[in-house]
């Protein structure tokens, strides 16, 4: 009797011991994740709130880099919109052909598992090294120079990765029976995959491009030595002259984007450039978190077309 | 209309065009690993750098011709594990939280959240490490830190950048352990804390080795964020987490536009980038081995 | 192209007939083993058996869809207006403009009912002219018994149409390319009773134009009022075949006895 006693009262203890260890451990995990939250918002309000007098500015968004009364971006802010457009006409259309290749022809066999291999590591390397190789092989090999296409081919293979990874993702998505139904009435899978696949993959598709726009408007290490870190002087007011250096438009001539400008400002830091470096910064984090919020609503916006049309 | 292709034509144009894509993007990585190799081992076979030197040297002074690349290579791991270290836990535990504790506000409310942190670019982590961390990291040691800029700041600001990573493929390798193994858990009547400690990370240890060596690799080739606020010094061992130091990356960012093409300091940082290239290919493979295992693991 | 009067003078020989058909996945496992079958025109033959026994297998070998699987691998003869097609050679985007399909889900594309009717002929150049799309839309959409619930909503995205009313578009979107052999993968299992007697009628209305037609099916009441003849698959095997009447009221072979009268399945 005694002993049957003893061992409740064992059982209570483990109980109430595996009650408490289960409340604890919700407990530590719930003050683990409202710090991440808060160092999240404290992250972005800090660059945002520290930046702004700068960002604000009347002519810091339209004065170029040397003006001598407020020294702006101008240059910087179009070079890096140019860059990312340059960098997306090069590396939409090829990522979407190896995305289509992988998902619709690829035989199983070892030449596609190479080629898998190969976005693999691209996709893992360091983006200096991506540089480095971008200002051997086009700029000096390709005789480039260093040069708008110089650096958006950088950024390119920075980009290809990340874009065929999401356009596959959004091609498997789409149901197999979609698919089998064209296949199925004679069609090619290169129809099949134009005519339906692409269009019922778009939401997903547009919004992968989007948000690694937003990953390419940040690049810097790839851009240094392809695209220069030397401010640009351009002249907008001949902007059809294409091989002059100074045409907003010649992607042969050098570039310097926001970020790499801001690189340049902190490690060769002259007279106020600190404040310069914070609203450069602010402005960057700006145009990111628009194209983080564009990629949401777009995607949102075009599958919701898709499906009430 | 009125004429069209035959379609086994079109198909074989269709399989040409998508092939040409994918060919040339293996061809642009195979040109990348030959040119680094290439490039990378004329110091040790035209230069004359001895190779063991050039590894395990511990001086990195290319006006006297001294390369060693160990106070870089040190400095790469030690951020790289470092940042880990930190990250780990923060991840694996709001992953846990978002997907065993509460599902609907992880989906809704904390992955867009985490997701921001992925789209600062590495240069505003630069800036705010520079300025802030490094300032705070100067404060709190004082004498010890002179300048704040060390192993230390790098890793901090590093483990910001990676924990995204991390903590969003933890949050995949959770939510993909079938709930039949937590039903049984909670069936046999254990707490959510037994079911999720021995059950669910039990069975997505595979996918979360995979999450966190992808966090390695982000952080072992993070390039301009460490170069900013680590202090740029390669000519000696790093001494300590507060002593200013480098990185093979910030080694290779500061370098390059200094060296002229063709010299030996030109290849040795080229030799540093093949180092950076073959740490990447082998996590790639650690990274694959762990996906084999787990696949026999699972039958 | 291929109309039905050509297939009915191919004298003495099946439209469409298999012999030893063997598949195999993942190129050791044998899904189907040697099956022999043959199919008339204007006839409705209903394949039956428990799930898992090749049925459906069976049927993607007739238009070659087992070809879109990898590793998949088709052995043996099926011949098809009197030509073997199991050949790398065959062209298979010719073949399948002739032997249409009906999948078990619906599966309209993301277009209006109108493009999803004309996709596939525009993509073939089978239709040139505006009237020509009209008159393809209507007939195919009336063969279908769809005409009259879509005749004033045609430009309207085919998503909004009920599940019934997607599977028979899916059979006009078929019917469209004027095929001589349809083949259907259990096209009823996800639908209403009302709708899957709507979808029987439809078949035997395209019966009685002198379309072949396959059937897969688990429903063997369905099978018994739809169909002409039927074949009883079992595990991996054919294992009788023969007009729907008999197979029903006296079967031969004790596997099918016994999933007749409900002994597993």
């Amino acid at each position: 009797m005694a002993s049957e006693l003893s061992r409740t009262d064992l059982l209570d203890a483990h109980v109430r011991r595996i009650d408490r260890q289960d409340k604890i451990a919700t407990g530590v995990l719930t003050a683990i994740v409202g710090l991440v939250m808060l160092l999240v918002v404290a992250i972005i309000a800090y660059i945002l709130v520290r930046g702004a007098g700068r960002a604000l500015t009347p002519g810091f968004l339209t004065n170029p880099y040397n003006d001598d009364v407020v020294a702006g971006i101008v240059y910087q802010l179009w070079d890096s919109f140019y860059l990312l457009i340059v960098t997306l006409v090069i590396s939409v259309p090829i990522s979407l052909g190896a995305a289509i290749f992988l998902v619709e022809y690829a035989p199983d066999n070892w030449v596609t598992a190479a080629a898998k291999t190969a976005i693999e590591t691209l996709s893992s390397l360091p983006s200096i090294v991506v540089g480095m190789f971008g200002s051997l092989f086009f700029v000096v090999t390709l005789g480039w120079k260093i040069s708008i296409l110089a650096g958006a081919c950088a950024l390119t293979m920075f980009n290809i990765p990340i874009l065929v990874r999401t356009i596959q993702q959004a091609l498997e998505d789409v149901p197999r029976s979609q698919r089998d139904a064209a296949l199925a009435m004679g069609l090619t899978r290169w129809e099949t995959t134009i005519n339906v696949l692409l269009p019922a993959a778009m939401p997903a598709i547009v919004t992968g491009i989007v948000l690694s726009a937003g990953r390419v408007f940040g690049e810097a290490a790839a851009l240094i030595f392809t695209a220069g870190s030397a401010p640009a002087r351009l002249n907008f007011a001949n902007p059809f002259n294409f091989m002059s250096p100074t045409c907003p438009f010649n992607i042969f001539r050098p570039a310097c984007s926001l970020a790499v400008y801001i690189w340049r400002l902190t490690s060769e830091p002259t007279a106020g450039s600190t404040e310069i470096v914070w609203g450069t910064a602010t402005v960057l984090l700006v145009c990111v978190l628009l194209f983080n919020l564009l990629a949401r609503l777009l995607g949102k916006l075009l599958s919701r077309r898709l499906t009430a049309e | 209309m009125a004429h069209l292709m035959p379609k086994r034509r079109l198909e074989n144009i269709g399989l040409s065009i998508t092939g040409l894509c994918v060919a040339l993007v293996a061809l642009v990585v195979v040109t990348l690993i030959f040119m680094v190799a290439q490039q990378g081992l004329t110091t040790f076979f035209v230069d004359g750098v001895n190779p063991i030197e050039f590894l395990f040297g511990q001086n990195w002074i290319p006006e006297q011709e001294r390369y060693g690349a160990l106070p870089m290579i040190v400095g790469s791991f030690s951020v790289t594990l470092l940042s880990t270290l930190f990250a780990l836990p923060i991840a694996i535990g709001s992953a846990i939280f978002v997907v065993e504790v509460a599902p609907g506000f992880g989906r809704r409310v904390f992955q867009p959240f985490i997701e921001l942190l992925v789209g600062i670019p590495s240069v505003v982590y630069g800036v705010l490490g520079l300025y802030v961390i490094n300032s705070l990291i100067k404060a709190i040691f004082g004498e010890a830190a002179p300048t704040g800029a060390g192993i230390l700041s790098g890793s901090i600001v590093l483990a910001i950048m990676i924990l995204p990573t991390i903590t969003t493929l933890s949050m995949d390798a959770l939510r993909a352990v079938p709930n039949q193994y937590r039903e049984g858990s909670y069936a046999l009547g254990c707490t959510r804390w037994q079911t999720t400690w021995h059950v669910v990370l039990k069975s997505a240890l595979p996918s979360l080795m995979t999450a966190v060596i992808l966090g390695m690799t982000r952080a072992f080739g993070e390039t301009l964020a460490v170069q900013m606020v680590i202090g740029g010094v390669e000519r000696s061992m790093p001494t300590g987490l507060l002593d200013p130091a480098s990185t093979l990356t910030a080694a290779l960012t500061a370098g390059l536009s200094n060296a002229t093409s063709g010299s030996v300091y030109y290849h040795a940082l080229w030799s540093l980038g093949l180092i950076l290239l073959v740490m990447s290919l082998v996590f790639i493979m650690i990274i694959h081995l762990i996906g084999r295992k787990g696949a026999k693991a699972n039958g | 192209m291929t109309d039905i009067t050509t297939s009915r003078t191919t004298s003495g020989r099946p439209l469409l007939f298999t012999r030893d058909v063997t598949v195999t996945y993942d190129l050791a496992h044998e899904a189907l083993h040697k099956t022999s079958l043959s199919f008339e025109a204007g006839q409705v033959t209903a394949l039956i058996g428990p799930s898992g026994c090749g049925k459906s297998t069976f049927l993607r070998c007739l238009n070659l869809m087992n070809r879109e699987i990898p590793k998949c691998s088709v052995g043996g003869e099926i011949h098809y207006h009197g030509h073997d097609i199991n050949t790398p050679k065959e062209n298979l985007f010719e073949l399948r403009k002739s032997i249409g399909m009906v999948f078990q889900q619906p599966t309209p594309f993301r277009k209006s009912i109108r493009e999803n009717i004309l996709f596939a002929p525009k993509k073939h150049g089978r239709v040139r002219t505006k009237a020509e799309e009209d008159e393809l839309v209507e007939t195919s959409l009336r063969q279908a018994a769809l005409w009259d619930e879509v005749k004033d909503k045609l430009r309207q995205s085919a998503h909004a149409l009920s599940g019934g009313q997607q599977q028979r578009l899916c059979i006009a979107r078929t019917l469209a390319m004027k095929p001589d052999v349809v083949l259907f993968d259990e096209p009823c299992s996800a639908l209403d009773p009302i709708s899957t007697f709507a979808i029987e009628e439809t078949i035997r209305d395209i019966a009685s134009t002198g379309i072949c037609e396959i059937i897969v099916t688990h429903n063997m009441e369905q099978a018994t009022r739809v169909s002409d003849r039927t074949a009883f698959f079992y595990v991996g095997d054919m294992v009788e075949t023969g007009p729907t009447q008999q197979i029903f009221s006296d079967p031969h072979d004790q596997r099918l006895i016994d999933y007749l009268t409900g002994r597993f399945g």
